[in-house]
């Protein structure tokens, strides 16, 4: 791995030099809140810590993505793809959030690859940041993941003192520092030191131990326990913690059609939804909310290990910060720990 | 408040042990200043029960997920009207609900109050002292007043006291309304606004609806048993819907002005659909604009407990349709 530095004043001309080249895709604030969105000048962007609302997978998997056009036009049937990808950079991704690309890898690039996917996620360089604090809702550590740690990115930025030490992690992080080399300097002494020192003070910051050794099989000793129904008494069945959780994966595919033309797409669903495994029969084998809410635990927590052998949650706090009736995932995990069989 | 907590604590436990099955009511949070719903079916499990002023949560949409049982329901003033509404409506018995109301004297911001404790400070207790909350913890006493703090539905709320209750507990609060604060200070300001601004200011708040149903699923006027927005059709069918299933910002206009359309008249202003929402949308805006066009327009005519727009009388001199 190759280490440099880049000087705090450089880090926007840098930017600016990359959004010539590439769709740069940033931080940026609207009401307070942040969203990671394309931007048309560097001033946009909103740098320092804080987590985004909604993560940053939707630049790979988007809300709503067209897949194909249509036409039955004169009794013919004409089919388009919509497959497109710009060069991007994806800059200020926090380390929970890289872990979360890994997650929905193992899903999207398995074969068959999906190739809306996997187009978007090559055409793109990831630029990762390390934390500087740590939210009352984060438990990263959990799964093994450091608030400094550039795993997952191309290119890793750790703000020490009036620089940033930059970790070049691959061939495509090699090629972008390369080509902007004039912004860059070479490590001094005490950098990398500093930055391991950042690491222990946060590591301190964690208002909630969290662990998980164990727990997709005591899981499996627990789908039938009264636990689930207890704690989906309070919920809502809305769609916040699964829309704003990095890892999750599910969609849907609707058509949009007038005339003789149309489209389909692809988009989010959320299994706590009413209908999101409802069968053209009528029948809903998760016709029950503690069902479908067992369901995201189980995903997060089991299966998504169990079938891919990465944990399905990385610890970004977002479900636990937004759920609006207090659905905490590190109590569940706590209580699910302690839950005799 | 721990008075209020005791006595709520004894009425749910006499409830529980009298013949009700599921009492709705608070317990504490996991997180720093927050409480959360809590559903207490023994009596032991009434010692769980809190109330303080982060018992934000409008609780009586919950009771539609038991017709078949004896419930009781913890109400605040603004969250009373609801049980009414939805008992006129037939989507609740009256007869096997126990309203039980709290004096409230309004609910504090909590981003506000997490702004200004110490991180991971575990607040010990909560006592009201005029008006002003002060919040004890292991590190001193943190006031809060409460002009300052509040949440902006409970600076202007003169039904600090429910009404129409089966129980009333604690002593009679002292109103928090400001004064000085115009109710629809917020409608007036974006009314104000040229129309292209105002167009612009929708489009962004719009824009970043992730329509996740969260403000429609909290709110108890939105009580259909199956929503427009939810018609499970096959994807090739998608064209009989009323919205998209996509996120896209004609369908998220769309979404929102249904569901203000469909609220208007029988939203009784707990605000729960502006506070769940994760990207901020200010959703009262728009039940409040409509609140004040059926004033307007209804104001002075009768109306039984369901409000003027679902008021029938065959002599009415409009058309129905
Ligand atoms: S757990 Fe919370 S965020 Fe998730 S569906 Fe239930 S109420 Fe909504
Ligand atoms: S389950 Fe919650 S904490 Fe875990 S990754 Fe998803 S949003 Fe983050
Ligand atoms: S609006 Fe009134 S009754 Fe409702 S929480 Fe605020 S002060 Fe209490
Ligand atoms: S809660 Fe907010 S984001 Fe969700 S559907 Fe309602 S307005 Fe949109």
């Amino acid at each position: 791995m190759d280490s440099k530095l880049l000087k705090k004043e450089k880090l926007l001309p840098l930017l600016d030099e990359l959004r010539k080249e590439f769709l740069l895709v940033a931080p940026v604030e609207e009401d307070a809140l942040l969203f990671y969105r394309p931007v048309e000048s560097v001033a946009e962007i909103k740098l320092g810590s804080g987590r985004s609302v909604v993560p940053p997978k939707e630049w790979f998997f988007p809300q709503a993505e067209s897949l194909y056009r249509y036409s039955t036009e004169g009794g013919g049937l004409v089919l388009e793809e919509t497959l497109a990808a710009t060069p991007a950079v994806l800059f200020g991704i926090h380390p929970c959030d890289l872990r979360s690309f890994a997650v929905l890898d193992a899903v999207f690039l398995q074969e068959p690859v999906d190739r809306y996917y996997t187009l978007r996620r090559e055409k793109t360089v990831i630029i990762g940041i390390s934390c500087t604090a740590v939210c009352p809702e984060c438990f990263c550590s959990a799964y093994g993941i450091s608030p400094v740690e550039g795993t997952g990115a191309d290119v890793h930025l750790s703000e020490v003192g009036a620089v940033y030490m930059v970790e070049v992690l691959t061939p495509k992080g090699k090629e972008l520092v390369a080509r902007y080399q004039e912004f860059f300097e070479d490590q001094v002494a005490g950098v990398a030191e500093a930055k391991e020192a950042r690491k222990e003070t946060l590591s301190g910051q964690f208002t909630v131990r969290v662990t998980v050794d164990g727990l997709p099989a005591k899981l499996g000793s627990l789908f039938d326990h009264p636990y689930w129904e207890e704690l989906s008494r309070r919920c809502l069945g809305c769609g916040i913690c699964t829309y704003v959780c990095p890892t999750c994966h599910c969609f849907d595919i609707t058509d949009v059609c007038r005339g003789f033309e149309g489209k389909r797409f692809r988009c989010w669903d959320a299994c706590l939804f009413r209908d999101y495994t409802l069968h053209t029969s009528g029948h809903n084998p998760r016709h029950a909310l503690y069902q479908r809410l067992r369901n995201r635990f189980f995903h997060k927590l089991k299966y998504n290990h169990d079938r891919y052998a990465i944990e399905g949650c990385v610890g970004c706090g977002r479900c636990v910060a937004l759920c609006p009736v207090n659905i905490d995932i590190r109590e569940v995990i706590a209580t699910v720990r302690g839950l005799g069989e | 408040m721990k008075e209020l907590t005791e006595s709520l604590r004894q009425e749910a436990s006499r409830l529980l042990r009298e013949g009700v099955e599921v009492f709705i009511g608070y317990a504490a949070g996991s997180l720093q200043a927050s409480a959360r719903p809590f559903f207490a079916t023994r009596p032991e499990e009434a010692a769980e029960l809190v109330f303080n002023p982060f018992c934000v949560h409008n609780l009586v949409k919950y009771l539609v997920r038991f017709p078949d049982k004896r419930t009781a329901v913890v109400v605040k003033g603004c969250d009373g009207g609801a049980v009414s509404r939805l008992a006129e409506e037939r989507h609740l018995d009256r007869e096997k609900i126990t309203v039980v109301g709290v004096p409230c004297g309004g609910m504090l911001e909590r981003e506000r109050v997490l702004a200004q404790l110490p991180p991971a400070t575990r607040i010990e207790a909560v006592e009201e002292r005029g008006n002003t909350y002060v919040l004890h913890t292991a590190r001193g006493e943190y006031p809060f007043e409460k002009k300052a703090n509040l949440a902006a539905k409970c600076l202007v709320c003169v039904r600090n006291n429910p009404v129409g209750v089966d129980l009333l507990l604690g002593k009679e609060a002292m109103p928090v309304a400001d004064p000085e604060r115009d109710p629809l200070e917020g409608v007036k300001a974006v009314e104000a606004l040229p129309a292209g601004e105002k167009a612009a200011f929708w489009d962004r708040v719009f824009g970043r609806c992730l329509r996740c149903y969260a403000c429609r699923e909290v709110c108890p006027a939105c009580s259909c048993t199956q929503c427009a927005f939810e018609q499970a059709v096959p994807g090739w069918q998608q064209g009989a819907m009323w919205v998209e299933k996509a996120k896209n910002l004609p369908d998220s206009y769309h979404y929102h002005l249904i569901r203000a359309f469909h609220v208007a008249g029988r939203c009784t202003g707990c605000a729960e659909c502006e506070r769940v929402c994760p990207v901020r949308i200010p959703l009262m805006l728009l039940n409040q604009k409509l609140a004040k066009e059926i004033e307007a327009l209804f104001g002075g005519a009768p109306a039984g407990a369901c409000g003027p727009l679902c008021a029938y009388a065959p002599d009415d001199p409009d058309q129905f349709a």
